[in-house]
């Protein structure tokens, strides 16, 4: 039996971070990768952080991203380099005319955001920020949303801690600073290098777009201010390089919605499992609570590691609808389920966030044409 | 010792309840003599403290728990605020593996409260409770506060203290059930005390329910043995009238800031 659909052509573009995003989309149907390529003049551990990849994956690396678009021709970009080099990364894709993939955060800057945007938008290219939207309870609550059982929404609330460490705890006497970029070096065996980078990201930075992506997707509603405090609790990298590690933000959106986002890094021993990840949802009839990482099965067994989670999400077809949303953006001229400017806009709310959290005041969230 | 209540019926049963639970404790009418009071009136707790008895007094007004504070320093009985929601088993078991260091120093304390009461204003008293476990948790005043509200339906209160501690809570009335949810957040742990994972299944003809545990009225118990130990032992209470009123005041300042949801329709 042979497929009759379309198949896209892939460059995974930059793979330095724990690979997941070109993983998944390699492992969807619609998508063949194709090559996988960086810029030439990247560090020596970039490039070999991506001949890893390209070896595992069967395809050349090359150094060069216009020299492998211009030898391969891909039609999509999958970007999963540092964030600070996912727009530019972007926008040189887009402006060679591929639909483009990004890894989340879509980029710690705002301008960045835009001009990506701006490239997105000038290419009529379609684009993806990876998310955690297709999760089974988080399509649960969207479908709960929707039947109109809670009436019209009136709050909406995350919470979304990583029972994970990051290197030594607070309070620790080093005789140096924590370099932040070789921290997340080191973080890459284990998978928590989500922050990887020169520039050293908090918490809101890095995984605040997941929740924030949840939100923006139940509520449709734009986070117009915020207020925030945020703080570095428990890492010692994230103290030595003045990033948060724990955080609380109350958003207020549009139609009078109000929510909040208590998101935080919170140590491994803080929790049995990845973390206490839910959505609190409320409406003028009545109100959800959701665990996000339902269903799970639960494991617990003689000389079981420590390092493994007890419960494993089973039933997560995530990877898969992103790629199926993704394909059908192109396929139908659709939107996807958070692109670029979704992407931009949660970038925008976390800026606003971080600057609340300095200035102790409530912060307008910064819109495209301001 | 001798106890009388003096208490609305169903407060009332809950209190007999707890104290036949307590050896040292006899119930007795209000017109016989008795050592002990437990009132929501604060002029029956007034005649009481004048007489240097022990007062555990259910009310929330910032007057009534001032002039009892006075009266108790001038007499020298016991005077005791009935925070009842500090007793509520899961509270107690949050609050004890902090006391103990467990936890570290605390981060971040969230809570939901839905209740289905209707309410007709929102004021200092109703937010009272969360408000003081915050304080308690925290053990200092907060610095700053940022809270939304909308009409009696809503409100979200977010504080912050030094040393980087935050809270958070979103209360909701006119809610269909009942919801609480308390997390502690601290540098080496955390605490969850979630009704959420305090629900079994209903399985009948209708859609599967999910029906939550409860917890009785562990809480009054709680919180009466707490007040006889502390009469008993000749030691303060662990809720004193400066916890009520530094609760008071931060709840108030919390509703004197409330910022309206509809303005950014």
């Amino acid at each position: 039996m042979t497929r009759s659909v379309k198949t896209f052509r892939f460059a995974a573009v930059s793979a330095v971070k724990h690979a997941y995003v070109p993983e998944a989309v390699a492992r969807h149907p619609r998508f063949d990768i194709v090559v996988v390529t960086d810029d030439a003049d990247s560090p020596s551990w970039v490039h070999e952080r991506n001949e890893k990849f390209a070896e595992q994956q069967g395809v050349p690396y090359v150094m060069g991203v216009e020299k492998a678009i211009e030898a391969f021709t891909p039609e999509v970009a999958v970007i999963s380099s540092e964030a600070e080099r996912h727009c530019d990364l972007g926008v040189r894709a887009a402006n060679a005319g591929l639909h483009i993939v990004v890894d989340k955060p879509l980029s710690p800057s705002l301008d960045e955001c835009n001009r990506l945007l701006d490239a997105v938008k000038n290419n009529n290219v379609k684009s993806l920020v990876w998310n955690r939207n297709f999760l089974p309870a988080v399509l649960q609550a969207k479908q709960v949303v929707e039947s109109g059982e809670l009436g019209d929404l009136v709050a909406a609330h995350c919470d979304f801690y990583f029972a994970k460490d990051a290197g030594p705890p607070k309070g620790t006497s080093l005789p140096a600073p924590i370099n932040w970029l070789e921290r997340q070096q080191d973080a890459h065996s284990d998978g928590s290098d989500g922050g990887v980078g020169i520039r050293a990201l908090g918490e809101l930075e890095i995984e605040g777009l997941y929740p924030l992506a949840y939100l923006r997707m139940l509520t449709n509603a734009p986070i117009r201010r915020v207020f925030a405090r945020t703080a570095t609790h428990f890492h010692q990298a994230n103290v030595d390089n003045e990033v948060d590690d724990l955080a609380t933000v109350t958003l207020e959106m549009d139609r009078g919605i109000t929510g909040s986002l208590c998101i935080g890094r919170i140590g491994a021993a803080s929790h049995p499992e990845i973390g206490e990840i839910k959505l609190h949802l409320l409406g003028t009839k009545g109100g959800i609570v959701i665990s996000e990482p339902r269903p799970e099965v639960g494991f617990y067994y003689k000389g079981q590691s420590k390092h493994d989670y007890n419960n494993y999400r089973v039933a997560n077809d995530n990877d898969y609808l992103l790629g199926d949303d993704f394909a059908n953006a192109i396929d139908n001229n659709a939107d996807t389920i958070l692109d670029v400017e979704g992407g931009r806009d949660i970038c925008a709310v976390v800026q606003a966030a971080i600057r609340s959290g300095r200035s102790n005041q409530a912060e307008e969230v910064t819109t495209k044409s301001t | 010792m001798n106890l009388a209540l003096n208490l609305p019926p169903p407060l009332e049963a809950d209190y007999i309840a707890a104290a036949n639970r307590l050896e040292e404790v006899s119930l007795v009418d209000e017109g016989e003599e008795f050592d002990a009071i437990v009132t929501n009136k604060v002029e029956v707790a007034q005649v009481a403290a004048q007489q240097k008895l022990h007062v555990l007094l259910h009310n929330r007004e910032e007057t009534d728990i001032s002039s009892m504070n006075a009266t108790q320093q001038e007499q020298g009985g016991i005077f005791m605020p009935a925070h009842s929601w500090r007793f509520r088993p899961d509270v107690q078991a949050v609050i004890r593996n902090h006391d103990v260091g467990n936890l570290g120093d605390p981060g971040l304390v969230r809570i939901h409260r839905w209740s289905t009461d209707h309410i007709s204003s929102v004021d200092a008293s109703t937010i009272l409770p969360e408000i003081d476990l915050i304080l308690w948790v925290f053990g200092k005043p907060h610095e700053t506060a940022y809270v939304v509200g909308r009409g009696n339906n809503f409100l979200q209160v977010h504080l912050g203290f030094a040393d980087d501690g935050m809270a958070l809570v979103d209360y909701a009335w006119g809610v269909p059930a009942k919801y609480d949810s308390f997390t502690l957040i601290g540098g080496d742990g955390a605490a969850y005390a979630d009704d959420h994972h305090n629900m079994n299944l209903l399985i009948t003809d209708s859609p599967i329910q999910a029906i939550k545990t409860g917890q009785g009225t562990h809480h009054i118990y709680g919180l009466l043995q707490e007040f006889v130990t502390a009469i008993t032992e000749a030691r303060g209470p662990a809720v004193t009238a400066e916890d009520a009123l530094l609760a008071l005041k931060t709840s108030q300042s919390a509703i004197d800031c409330i910022v309206p949801a509809e303005v950014l329709k």
